[in-house]
Order: structure tokens, then sequence, then C-alpha cells
């Protein structure tokens, strides 16, 4: 640590260039080596179209609506679980996306809003009587997690 | 001017905070590798930083191994961020003009 007598006048500029370079380096190089495990976006995509799956079932009259809910619901949580494990073990780090920089914040509350405009689109189809064009719309989540989890990547990286 | 972080300039701190600061946790033998640096002195600069809250670290269970995770406080974010506009200013005060 600094002693109490040191204080910023006793730090050349040269050697706050140096912290500064090694500092910066040592944020953007941890940052940039961060990648998506194998299948992350598969399983986060799947877990998001059970969840857009089961809302629209729950917003039917079907007799099992409330269960297919709850299914999609638990599928989606436990999808998330095996992610976040899998992208902790792949990187021996975790970033959730809401602590990052705004342009990463901002992608991951667009990715949120995105999956409620699904969720409403499957439900409204389910209503009218459109069971195959809601499970289509389900299915819409897994490449649009997948487009989402790379451009939040790269948002990420790019802001470190 | 603003003042630099005592707990934060020694060179290891400051690259391990700065390194933190990417992510939301990291696990301490990642954070070991990254650093380049044994267990017993990584240990003892994250302890440093524990103490005065800009560190917090947590215990954890990971395919049958136990891990520790460490991670930056918001006093700790808010800390290496003052500190880094510290060194800015001292090398902006050096420039000519």
């Amino acid at each position: 640590m600094l002693s109490g007598a040191e204080s910023s006048r006793d730090i050349t500029p040269a050697a706050a260039r140096a912290a500064l370079e090694d500092a910066r380096r040592a944020r953007s190089s941890f940052a940039g080596d961060l990648v998506l495990p194998r299948g992350y976006s598969l399983l986060t995509g799947a877990g998001n179209a059970a969840l857009v799956g089961g809302v629209a079932a729950g917003n039917s009259d079907w007799s099992f609506g409330s269960a297919a809910f709850v299914l999609g619901l638990l599928a989606q949580l436990a999808a998330t679980a095996e992610a976040r494990r899998r992208f902790k073990q792949r990187n021996g780090a975790w970033i959730d996306g809401l602590g990052g920089r705004r342009a990463s914040v901002m992608v991951a509350a667009l990715f949120v809003a995105l999956i409620l405009v699904l969720c409403v689109a499957a439900a409204w189809l389910t209503v009218g009587d459109r069971p195959v064009l809601a499970a289509l719309v389900a299915l819409a989540a897994v490449p649009s997690t997948a487009l989402v989890d790379r451009w939040w990547m790269a948002r990420h990286r790019a802001g470190a | 001017m603003t003042a630099l972080d005592p707990a934060i300039h020694a060179p290891l701190r400051l690259q391990l905070c700065a390194a933190l600061s990417a992510v939301d946790e990291a696990e301490f033998v990642t954070l070991r590798d990254r650093l380049g640096v044994a267990d017993s002195v990584l240990s003892k600069h994250v302890s440093t930083l524990v103490e005065v809250g800009y560190v917090r670290t947590t215990k954890a269970a990971v395919d049958g191994r136990r891990t520790t995770w460490i991670a930056l406080t918001k006093d700790g974010r808010r800390a290496l961020g003052r500190h880094l506009r510290a060194l800015q200013e001292l090398i902006d005060a050096a420039q000519p003009g």
C-alpha cells in the first residue's frame, strides 16, 4: 500500500501511465477471453422456447394449460441454471449482463423485451386457436436467443 | 485532484481489481493463473481488498470440488474508477499546455 507519507505527487506520470495501461490490459484481456461454451445458446434458447410455449399454453383453455405453464417455467429455470454452470466452468468467471456497461445492459433489456413480445404473440395465437403458429413463435426464441447471446458477448468485449 | 487509493495502488491489486471489473465474479484459480502469481500471494492481496470492503469472496462447490469466487463490490468498482481517474489526471497534469 501507499504509505501515509506518499501521495499522488510521489507517482511519476510515466509510472501512472504504466499502471493505467496494465489495468486496461488486465480488464480487456479477461473480457476478450470470455467465450460462450458449446451448446450455451441452444440451451438458453430451448429454455426460452419452453417458457414462451408454457405461457401460450397457460393462457389457453386447454385442460393441461396450467401444468404446461409450470413445466415451461421450470424448464426455463433449469436451462438457465445449467447454462450458467457451463459458462462458469468454461470461463472461471460469470457475467450476468446487468452489472456491466450501458451497452450490454441495454442488450439484456432488449432481449427480455423480445421474450415478452414472443410470449404475448404466442398467447394471442393460442387464444385465436392457432396452436401451430404459436409453437413456431415459441421456437423462434431459439435462434433469437443465439443471436442475442452473440451480440451481447460482442458488446461486453467491446465495452471492457 | 482525485487521490490515489492506497488499497488499490499496489500493481497486483490494481490488476486484480481491473480484471474483476470485466466480470461479475471470477474463480480464485482463474485469477491466479491470469495474474501469474502463487496462491498465497493472491490470497494476501484478496484479503487486503476484503478488509477495506472492495472485494467479497464466496465459497462454492463446482463439480464436486470446492472453489472460491471473488467479486468486486459496488464500493470496489467506485474506488477503482476513482483510482483510474486519479492516474489519468496525473498523466494529464504532466502534459505540456
